[in-house]
């Protein structure tokens, strides 16, 4: 039996939380609360520690989801949740001011778990906001020498995140159905 | 600094997330406090000190310029002339910030009026120093000058004197000679004596000079010695060699009494002068510089008046008293101007190195006591108004979570991350593979944890502890079983909706099914196969499960493609299914497997007499157009859209009609391209108003249109030997999909090969790979140079150790659990 967690990390509002709850088998455990600061502004909530969703595999066997808080200041908990991860699932926001600033950031404080593992990319918000485009992000990302792939998703559609897990399982294993 | 005035912050090192929160408040209630400029112009600087390298950036800013800096930091920062705000960023805080960095403003500038007034008064008073300096190197110089005038005067004087000794040395012979010539004049031997005594008063004065140019001159001892013993000889011996020029010299020299006594009373007038030369030397030392100049300007005139006297009178023996006097005058006035010079010199150093060491330090108290003083004052005050760091409000949801905020957010760091370090490790579970987390151990972390961070409930705990209590008995073979039972169950789902289905008697949805048992059932006898295999022999285990698996996941994959009718129970999915068959068979064919390069030229074509080739040339050529290209053909009208990276077709993509379009070759006379004008843009506008299905991104509208091309045939002249990888995935979630399209694209990405392995390594058909490649290559995402790809650590053709084995059974699992 085999239990593993994959890892959803990203700015405040990109859907992370959105994303475990449409995969999840169980109601997500989430640690959200009224945002005091001005990221209340964006939503009215938001992730202080973590969410936790579960897939359930048959009986046995379960992938753990967990979402990470998207503020800088609960950043210790990345570290912490990241160990053991079998990838890392970025959801970034189209709408937000600056998403390729939003990429390096996240991509530069998760260096060391992207080098070791796999990293998958999902860029939420693409219908509200046409700009920057999909081309756009590839470019941003072979400026950073990274390969992950990116895909646009909405964080409610349960068959967009499916492909953002089913990406990071291929990816860890192209072999995986030979 | 007024209240009314705006500070001028610039914003260094902000991360995205708090350059929103800034900016956002800078537009809002910071509008009339702050106002965002460059760096060259702030007033103040607002840096994320938890961004990385911004420590450095601080400390090499503070070092620079004066500035206050606002820190954003999650922890608190007691740095000088900094101001911390406390992350999360509230109005208030930055607010009160603003505050802050107001009175720092106020009491910078006045510490640096302060500063400058100083560092005037310093300048002023080393510019008054210097020029002093300057006035004694001037007199010393003029000394110098002096001196140097005075020594070629005693020179001068030392030549006259010496004359003058060998005249007198002369004289005596002469008034010998005299004598001898006239010894009836009585008063001859009180002229001898008188110029014997005169002589002798002569021989004083050498010795006088002699001693003296021992205090002045060593040279001139030398030669005052040499004239000593010269006048000696002399007066013995040489007398005889100059006594005719003697004896015609003195008879112009009168010899007679009065003569005498007018040479004695000229004398001792020389005496009396001496003897005033004497008191105004004494009183040149105590005086000052400029007074000895004119102590000198007196010897000067003295020196000449005893020039002239010496002149006059050659043979005055008592000139020479006075002209010793003033040379020993004149060597202890030099003494003494040299001494006080020296003096004065080594104080001016002194008070010079007094006068800069007195500067520096002054200059470093100014500016370390304004900043400590300024700064402790408003960071105090920080302190008392800074509020709490987090601020968060607990809500009912949070009660029952049992978790509160308010008070994790007071904690330090540490705290907080020991505590959920802690809960993940008791009530998380991260280590799930571990086998000592036993139930009793779960219940016992659960109920010691004094944590009231408990993120999983009652249900969820026991969930978990079941699951870890099954994980303690679990073995490889239960679980194989459990899965050979699922896949069995699930086959005979699939048999029963067959019958089911045939039962309905729908011709369509019974060609469906000899479809299905044609092409799936095959598969499905494997599974069972498998199953029965499985069960049979349990060494074989591990490879049964894969082989399950693989069946399994070929069947979700076709699954998901077509839009989730995976195990469809009723005719409409099954219909479904159907359609998706045929939309597969209109994407990637249905073309026999090739094995070699030459029987790939059976399934090639020609993309330049597509329709494919046609519009990428469009798109290519009109790259970096404004203009809207309008492509017509036949009934199909496509107009590009550089400007939005939009493609709108009047066709749909999924018709018959473009599918034919697209797989056939065109005649290109029949195309009409030409760009819109202002009237056709509206109008072409209204219709994707009207149609937004009709306009398709770039990428999306490329795919359809090369799978619909090639129909899983290769681009002629396609090396299907060459290994190839890909630049970028393409992006699959708003593509339409192929089978194994997810898998295909990791592969290429992660294991690059030919396009005759990557079939056989996934064990599908070469249809999909050679349709995925045509659609990658018409986007540019293929990448033939193999060395750029990231390699994964999986390798096909190696034997997977057990560890792999039981992972990719995983994933496998979860791949189904996915896509169901």
């Amino acid at each position: 039996m085999s239990n593993k967690k994959i890892i959803f990390t990203g700015p405040v509002g990109a859907g992370k939380t959105t994303a475990i709850q449409t995969m999840s088998d169980i109601p997500i455990v989430s640690t959200n609360e009224e945002a005091s600061d001005m990221t209340k502004d964006r939503k009215p909530q938001t992730t202080v520690a973590m969410d936790y969703g579960r897939i359930n595999i048959g009986k046995k066997e379960k992938i753990h989801l967990y979402g990470t808080p998207g503020q800088e200041r609960f950043s210790f908990m990345w570290d912490i949740l990241t160990t053991g991860a079998l990838g890392l699932i970025l959801l970034l926001d189209n709408s937000r001011e600056n998403p390729k600033q939003d990429l390096k950031f996240y991509t530069s404080a998760f260096k060391d778990f992207i080098e070791k593992g796999d990293l998958i990319i999902g860029v939420t918000r693409m219908d509200e906001v046409d700009s920057p485009t999909i081309n756009d992000y590839r470019g941003w990302i072979n400026e950073l020498s990274i390969s992950a792939p990116v895909f646009t998703v909405d964080a409610r559609e349960r068959q967009d995140v499916s492909s953002l897990v089913q990406a990071l399982l291929y990816s860890l294993d192209p072999g995986i159905a030979a | 600094m007024p209240n009314n005035k705006k500070i001028k912050v610039a914003m260094l090192e902000i991360s995205p997330q708090n350059k929103a929160i800034l900016e956002f408040y800078f537009d809002r209630a910071g509008k009339g406090l702050y106002s965002i400029v460059n760096e060259a112009e702030a007033e103040a600087l607002i840096i994320d000190y938890d961004q990385f390298g911004a420590k450095e950036h601080v400390t090499e800013i503070l070092a620079e310029r004066r500035l206050p800096i606002l820190l954003i930091s999650i922890r608190e920062q007691n740095i000088p002339t900094t101001i911390w705000l406390a992350k999360p960023l509230s109005a208030d805080e930055l607010n009160k910030a603003a505050e802050s960095v107001t009175e720092i403003l106020a009491h910078i500038e006045a510490s640096k009026a302060e500063t400058k007034a100083k560092e005037a008064e310093a300048e002023a008073e080393a510019e008054a120093e210097k020029a002093k300096i300057v006035e004694e190197e001037q007199q010393e110089q003029e000394f110098e000058v002096l001196t140097d005038i005075h020594t070629e005067e005693d020179e001068s004087l030392f030549d006259e004197l010496n004359t003058l000794d060998e005249t007198l040395t002369e004289k005596p012979l002469a008034i010998d000679e005299m004598v001898l010539e006239k010894e009836s004049n009585l008063e001859v031997t009180e002229e001898n004596n008188a110029v014997e005594s005169g002589l002798a008063i002569a021989g004083v004065a050498a010795s006088a000079l002699a001693t003296t140019s021992l205090i002045g001159d060593d040279d001139k001892d030398d030669t005052l010695e040499l004239n000593d013993s010269e006048i000696e000889d002399n007066s013995a011996e040489s007398s005889i060699d100059i006594f005719d020029e003697v004896l015609e010299e003195e008879t112009t020299v009168e010899t007679d009494e009065d003569d005498v006594d007018s040479l004695l009373d000229s004398l001792m007038s020389e005496q009396e002068d001496e003897q005033l030369t004497e008191e105004v030397i004494e009183n040149v030392e105590e005086e000052s510089i400029f007074d000895n100049l004119l102590t000198d300007e007196e010897l000067e005139d003295i020196s000449e008046v005893s020039d002239e006297k010496i002149t006059e009178n050659t043979l005055d023996v008592d000139v020479l008293q006075s002209v010793d006097s003033e040379l020993e005058g004149n060597f202890d006035l030099q003494k003494s101007i040299n001494i006080d010079t020296e003096d004065e010199k080594t104080a001016i150093v002194e008070e010079n190195f007094t006068l800069h060491h007195d500067l520096e330090p002054s200059t470093e108290d100014v500016f370390s006591d304004t900043l400590e003083v300024d700064y402790a004052e408003v960071k105090n005050k920080n302190n008392d108004s800074l509020p709490d760091s987090v601020g968060l409000t607990t809500t009912e949801d949070t009660e029952e979570l049992n978790l509160d905020i308010n008070d994790s957010s007071t904690h330090q760091e540490e705290d907080i991350t020991a505590s959920l370090d802690e809960t993940v490790d008791s009530d998380f579970n991260f280590d799930f593979e571990s086998p000592e987390n036993t139930h009793d151990d779960i219940t016992e972390n659960n109920t010691a944890s004094d944590l009231e961070l408990s993120l999983l409930d009652e249900a969820e705990l026991e969930e978990e502890t079941d699951s870890v209590e099954e994980f303690a008995e679990d073995d490889l073979t239960t679980d194989l079983d459990s899965l050979l039972q699922e896949v069995s169950g699930e086959n005979n789902e699939v048999l029963e909706t067959s019958d089911n289905l045939e039962n309905i008697g729908f011709d369509e949805i019974d060609q469906t099914i000899d479809k299905l048992e044609n092409a799936e059932f095959d598969e499905i006898d494997q599974t069972s196969e498998s199953s029965e295999l499985a069960s049979e022999d349990a060494d074989d285990l591990a490879d049964t499960d894969l082989q399950s698996l693989l069946n399994e996941v070929r069947e979700e994959a076709n699954a998901s493609v077509s839009g989730g009718f995976a195990s469809g129970n009723d005719g409409e999915n099954q219909r479904g299914q159907t359609e998706a068959e045929k939309r597969w068979m209109q994407l990637c064919g249905n073309e026999n497997t090739i094995k070699n390069q030459k029987e790939s030229t059976k399934i090639t074509f020609k993309t330049e007499n597509h329709l494919l080739g046609v519009i990428l040339e469009q798109i290519k050529t009109t790259k970096n157009k404004e203009q809207l290209f309008r492509l017509k053909y036949q009934d199909l009208i496509v107009v590009i859209d550089h400007s939005q990276s939009k493609v709108y077709c009047n066709t749909p993509l999924s018709s018959d009609e473009y599918s034919v379009i697209c797989h056939n070759e065109i005649d290109a006379e029949k195309i009409k391209i030409h760009d819109l004008d202002y009237s056709e843009e509206r109008l072409y506008r209204n219709k994707i108003e009207k149609n937004p299905n009709r306009a398709h991104s770039f990428e999306s509208f490329i795919w359809t249109t090369s799978l619909l091309t090639s129909r899983g045939r290769l681009p002629e002249n396609t090396s299907v030997t060459k290994s190839i990888g890909l630049k970028t995935w393409p992006n699959l979630t708003r593509l339409e999909l192929i089978p194994h399209a997810m898998n295909i694209a990791a592969v290429f990405a992660k294991n690059p090969g030919n396009l005759l392995e990557i079939p056989n390594w996934l064990n599908i058909q070469q249809r999909y790979v050679f349709a995925f490649y045509n659609a990658a290559l018409s986007l540019e995402m293929i990448e033939f140079d193999v060395k750029k790809a990231k390699k994964s650590a999986f390798s096909f053709g190696k034997k997977d150790s057990n560890k792999n084995s039981e992972e990719r059974g995983f994933f496998g699992r979860l791949l189904k659990r996915l896509k169901t």
